[in-house]
């Protein structure tokens, strides 16, 4: 059985089509990256999915039927949102509570918060968070319950470069556990190395689904990495965006003063024929 | 495992409590009640409440203001605010259906203004234990009941438009517009239609009945004059023709009211896009 089955997607909104005759298929404990410049469909595709909006077609989440069991399809999957908005007036700690209520498991505290660096937050009112500890506790939040399906739409926005190297991490973590992760991002996120597969989306439309290999093979992305340190700027170019960040950081560099230029999603799409 | 209406609800009125409205609205009510205790034991009419005053009448009319407008403001703002904070992606990316959603915030509002309203005649019934009878304690508790009642119906008249508005703006104008028209002008327009098109009697009752403010005011009146004869010829003509149906019509308008107008909310909001 598939993670998730997509037959004949397509949704509208009003005259427009945001998603026309869609056909994806994730296996289970695949990775599958979904890229497309800005209103390519990324975030529509990924609420059809988790059954928070309606469309026509059909939609299977580990054999449920997305149209008629919705609820139950989020119970067993995490969703980060692309625009991570929680209720500001709660504390982290009461949002967890709430979630994991809804879902009907119990939690540790820790277990949920400590991965994410947020365990010393959990008693700060939400709205008092930054926009990356904001990021940071809505992916925590989707991992409340071990779903075996986590949705991201847009995970690095809002992140630092270092941010953004722990959130890999944890995605990598996920895919050594088995999970199947369907992950957007509208830049040629170096998350490409660590996915088994790019869909890759332009005007609505499936592009195609490609092996991350073929696509490495096709692109040769190539990241350049700009480092602060005392006399200015240092940039690195590399083929291995989180390798390099991986060992900036362990030779002691602040990777909150890293800057990332990522290749044009264009280039992407000129590569793979979209 | 609870049910999301419950967690929703505990979550909804916990942020209710939180709210300086509410408080508000307890000190409102608490200064009706008094004041109803006031006039009563100052024997502004000798025999309590029964003898309908020209003050007491006034107090009424001021209830009738005052717990639609709150029911309908706050209840138009529950679903849009949520739309417009862009917090309802979050909730709808939980297992938790439209309709769970409708139904918590209804109920939410509904029990806060209940514990609003409760609270308030509460701080005075102390009084009213003291210097009023048993008979007039029963007339207090049935304006208590009037005013619930009333909460009731114009609460669903705010989640309906809340559930058909984009923005709180929109929501606010025209909960004011349904607030003006139910409770000033609909009076008035009856007014004019009996004089100008010569209603007969059972169409002008069928009309004040179909509006929960006219329907609370009977009620409040026959609360302290069960023949109605304040009302003069028309008070006559409604214990004629409605007897002892009286009371369960007024009361079963109210509660049409508002779930005809819940309703209509679960349909739409159910249809909406995020």
């Amino acid at each position: 059985m598939s993670a998730v089955e997509i037959r004949g997607l397509s949704k509208r909104f009003g005259e427009r089509l945001a998603l026309d005759s869609i056909s994806l298929e994730v296996q289970r404990g695949e990775s599958v990256l979904l890229m497309g410049p800005n209103g390519a469909g990324k975030t529509t595709l990924l609420r059809c999915v988790v059954g928070m909006l309606s469309f026509e077609g059909e939609v299977r989440v580990m054999g449920l039927d997305v149209k008629r069991e919705g609820k139950e399809v989020r119970r067993i999957i995490g969703y980060v949102p692309q625009q991570v908005r929680f209720p500001e007036d709660v504390t982290v700690y009461e949002l967890v509570d709430f979630v994991s209520d809804v879902k009907g498991v119990d939690v540790d505290l820790e277990e949920v918060l400590g991965p994410f660096g947020l365990i010393d937050a959990a008693h700060n009112k939400v709205g008092s968070l930054s926009g990356g500890m904001r990021q940071r506790l809505a992916i925590a939040l989707s991992l409340i319950g071990d779903p075996q399906l986590v949705l991201m739409d847009e995970p690095f926005s809002n992140l630092d470069a270092m941010s953004r190297n722990s959130v890999q991490e944890m995605m990598r973590g996920l895919m050594r556990r088995g999970k199947t992760l369907l992950v957007s991002v509208h830049t040629v996120s170096g998350l490409i190395h660590a996915f088994d597969k790019v869909a890759v989306l332009r005007d609505g439309r499936l592009v195609g689904l490609f092996r991350s290999e073929d696509v490495l093979r096709a692109l040769r992305p190539v990241y350049r990495v700009h480092i602060r340190d005392g006399s200015g700027w240092t940039t690195y170019r590399t083929e291995d965006l989180f390798g390099t960040l991986s060992s900036l950081q362990s030779s002691g560099h602040d990777l909150r003063e890293v800057w990332v230029e990522e290749p044009d999603v264009e280039e992407l799409l000129r590569a793979m024929g979209g | 495992m609870r049910s999301a209406v419950f967690l929703l609800l505990k979550r909804d009125i916990a942020g209710s409590l939180r709210s300086r409205w509410l408080l508000g609205f307890v000190f409102s009510f608490a200064a009706m009640g008094a004041s109803f205790a006031y006039l009563g034991a100052l024997g502004l009419s000798q025999v309590g409440f029964r003898a309908y005053s020209a003050a007491v009448a006034g107090i009424i009319n001021l209830n009738l203001y005052v717990v639609p407008l709150a029911a309908v403001v706050s209840s138009s703002l529950s679903l849009v605010s949520e739309r417009e904070r862009g917090t309802m992606e979050f909730l709808l990316s939980l297992p938790i259906a439209k309709w769970e959603l409708v139904l918590s915030r209804l109920c939410a509002g509904v029990l806060s203004l209940t514990a609003a309203i409760a609270m308030g005649y509460g701080l005075a019934s102390w009084a009213l234990w003291l210097f009023l009878s048993e008979t007039d304690l029963w007339v207090y508790l049935s304006m208590l009941w009037a005013s619930v009642l009333l909460a009731f119906s114009f609460a669903g008249i705010g989640t309906l438009i809340s559930s058909l508005t984009r923005s709180r703006f929109a929501a606010l104008a025209l909960a004011l517009g349904a607030w003006i028209g139910l409770v000033m002008v609909y009076e008035v327009v009856l007014m004019a239609a009996v004089i100008l098109l010569g209603l007969d009697a059972s169409t002008v009752i069928a009309l004040m009945v179909l509006n929960p403010v006219q329907a609370s005011r009977l009620m409040m009146v026959q609360s302290v004059d069960p023949t109605m004869s304040f009302l003069g010829e028309f008070g006559v003509l409604l214990i004629r023709e409605l007897g002892g149906y009286l009371q369960p019509v007024l009361v079963a308008s109210q509660l049409a009211v508002g779930l005809v107008c819940t309703l209509l909310a679960l349909i739409s909001f159910e249809r909406a896009e995020l």
